[in-house]
């Protein structure tokens, strides 16, 4: 897994790529979280539509970041256009807790 | 059910090996010819069966997880992860959605209900103290080739 940053006008865009999973989600866990708190943020997009694949250790760790930003009074938001992670999101139930966009334009607007 | 084939594969419970062991079981069940989708849902299931072991069977120790993999006729998928770890004291409640003995560590609670959406069977046996034993069961749908179902390829079957 990797992932690439965008700042956008204190939206901080975290589109990431791969496979997230347990071993992936304790690797990027910190490095997410310091760009979260990070004061210039005021609002998160996580971008997951390339992930080619995600398990409910990915659940737990989009979940996490989710309770990061909002301890620091953030919006968090999820953009995904892949049906198979959307399904498996909705399998998890993570709609109830977080927004979920298709695109990055609907995420932003 | 006959058996038509099968393998056993022995790794170590580091989070490392939960990508190589989805992606082993995955290329033996290809042989069946599935599709993608099936086959995203074999490896999500093993993920989340391995992830157990290595969370919450043997926590901070390092140990042994075995995985065997069968094909029965009739394109029937069997997949079993077995750990040695200390295992689950209420299988019932530990198979609940959002149950998890670890709220403060991320965990999601949903490992056995992803399993269980995305196999046909499940079926857990767990002894504290002595380990875990995860079966699943999926049957990979038929596949046409212009207009004629395609016969499962294996001469025989195996005794074992």
């Amino acid at each position: 897994m990797d992932f690439e940053a965008i700042m956008m006008e204190g939206t901080l865009i975290l589109k990431i790529r791969g496979e997230l999973d347990q071993y992936n989600a304790d690797r990027f866990r910190l490095r997410f979280d310091m760009k979260i708190v990070s004061p210039e943020v005021q609002k998160v997009v996580i971008d997951i539509s390339e992930l080619t694949f995600m398990d409910s250790s990915g659940v737990g760790f989009l979940v996490g970041r989710f309770k990061t930003a909002r301890a620091f009074a953030k919006e968090l938001v999820l953009v995904c256009s892949s049906s198979y992670i959307n399904r498996f999101l909705s399998t998890c139930g993570i709609e109830k807790l977080i927004k979920k966009y298709t695109t990055i334009d609907e995420a932003l607007s | 059910m006959r058996i038509l084939n099968y393998m056993e594969l022995k790794i170590s419970s580091k989070s490392q090996n939960e990508a190589f062991a989805r992606v082993a079981v995955a290329a033996f069940v290809a042989q069946l010819d599935p599709t993608l989708d099936e086959v995203t849902e074999i490896k999500t299931a093993v993920s989340e069966a391995v992830t157990n072991s290595i969370i919450h069977a043997y926590e901070d120790k390092i140990g042994e997880i075995i995985i065997k993999g069968k094909i029965y006729e009739n394109f029937v998928v069997e997949i079993e992860v077995t750990d040695f770890g200390k295992g689950i004291e209420d299988v019932e409640l530990a198979r609940q959605p959002l149950f998890t003995t670890k709220p403060d560590e991320e965990r999601s609670g949903m490992g056995f209900t992803v399993m269980e959406t995305f196999m046909d069977k499940v079926e857990v046996t767990s002894e504290v103290g002595r380990g875990t034993c995860v079966r699943m069961f999926k049957t990979i749908k038929k596949r046409k080739s212009e207009g004629v179902e395609i016969e499962q390829s294996f001469p025989g079957g195996i005794d074992k």
